[in-house]
């Protein structure tokens, strides 16, 4: 199925959970705000969140240099 | 009030002669002179705010000068922490803008006083720690803050106003582990970036200071890919923070190593407790020997495994190793006495 990611869309396996998916992007769900159809997902839900068909994710990665 | 020096900025829509009498009457703290403090203080000085609190625990070195726009090739060969050079520099550019140089590390001991009287704190910071620390004392004393992070390509800001949007710890449970995160050693720093993030930045922390709309969301630029994301964030009513006013971080509950991560060949010693030493003095006892170098805030010290830098307050960078008990070893053999 497709979903975009920070508008690029991407074919990702059916019921895959937002945790398996920062896992294969290489994401620390630590350091990841997700936004899923415009809304945040509470951390402790990411296992447990399965994405569908059409979904938009904005993901911003913290960045701690200066 | 003379005003020719900031006509191109009162003729911008939302600030005029109003906003440039806000800005005067504001004080900033910016925590770090690297890449992002220097944009960020050249910026403010520039726009004619009243006050900016400088505070960077680090000297000048040559690998600054691809990234931090605040020095200069002949800056290395002054015996100078950052900050102090950094405060020549800005007044130079505006002397009517007080600036207050700090040499210092922040940590839970000194911020109430480093961080205290002043109406907005910039992020230019180069790890998570300090970040943590900041965001609890913004979230006591309810002072707005810029968090900002730049590597590689990517820039990263938001505006957190504690009594309305998500906090750091919101939006971040605990500080990384080492490792995790990309470093600018690693992943080297794109100077445009920083330009760009500090940009948005800044333009929220003048809107916050005029009185206009402000964003507060998080954004992350990537000039890599062209990608502005936003997200906005509500505050988590189960923050330990926010939520639970637990403030670890200012409390000294939670005293995590600030591994920096532009970090380097050197290690950072920590001053036991606040000194105020006499490095004349203390080069004085270390020429006869030695090659030093001195000024009121800084001494270099040459020795055969590398440098010692010793600052005032009793900090000290011992340069040529990365393992913490040889550099305490190093400094224990040459500086205390």
């Amino acid at each position: 199925m497709r979903i975009t990611i920070n508008g690029t869309s991407r074919e990702v396996s059916e019921d895959v959970s937002l945790s398996s998916l920062l896992e294969e992007l290489d994401l620390n769900a630590n350091t990841t705000v997700v936004e899923l159809n415009r809304e945040v997902v509470k951390k402790s839900v990411y296992p447990e969140v399965k994405l569908a068909d059409g979904d938009i994710l904005e993901l911003v990665r913290f960045v701690g240099g200066g | 009030m003379k005003t020719e020096r900031y006509n191109r900025l009162i003729q911008l829509e939302g600030i005029s002669h109003e906003g440039l009498e806000k800005l005067k009457q504001t004080r900033i703290a910016i925590v770090g002179c690297g890449t992002l403090g220097s944009i960020y203080s050249l910026s403010v000085v520039r726009l004619g705010v009243g006050f900016v609190r400088l505070i960077d625990r680090d000297i000048v070195e040559e690998h600054n000068l691809s990234t931090q726009l605040l020095f200069q090739e002949d800056d290395l060969d002054v015996i100078s922490p950052k900050a102090i050079i950094a405060k020549k520099r800005l007044e130079s550019i505006n002397p009517y803008c007080e600036v207050e140089a700090c040499p210092s590390d922040l940590t839970y001991k000194n911020a109430e006083t480093l961080l205290g009287n002043v109406d907005l704190i910039f992020d230019a910071t180069d790890n998570f720690e300090t970040r943590f620390l900041i965001n609890d004392f913004s979230l006591k004393y309810g002072i707005p803050w810029i968090y900002t992070g730049v590597v590689g390509y990517r820039g990263v800001t938001m505006l957190i106003q504690p009594d309305r949007s998500a906090c750091l710890r919101c939006m971040m449970e605990e500080p990384p582990e080492t490792g995790e995160l990309p470093t600018c050693e690693t992943e080297g720093v794109w100077i445009a970036a920083a330009e760009v993030i500090a940009g948005v930045g800044l333009t929220e922390a003048v809107k916050l200071t005029t009185e206009r709309e402000v964003d507060s969301t998080l954004q992350e630029l990537d000039l890599d890919t062209g990608k502005w994301t936003k997200i906005r964030v509500n505050k988590n009513p189960d923050c330990p923070a926010c939520g639970n006013h637990d403030f670890s971080f200012l409390d000294g509950h939670i005293q995590n190593k600030a591994t920096s991560l532009c970090g380097r060949d050197v290690v950072h010693i920590e001053s036991q407790q606040d000194e105020n030493l006499n490095l004349l003095a203390i080069a004085e006892r270390l020429q006869s020997s030695y090659t030093v170098a001195v000024s009121d805030d800084l001494l270099k010290l040459n020795i055969p495994e590398g440098e010692i830098f010793l600052f005032r307050d009793g900090r000290a960078f011992v340069k040529g190793t990365s393992d913490p008990a040889r550099a305490r070893a190093l400094y224990n053999r040459y500086i205390s006495m």
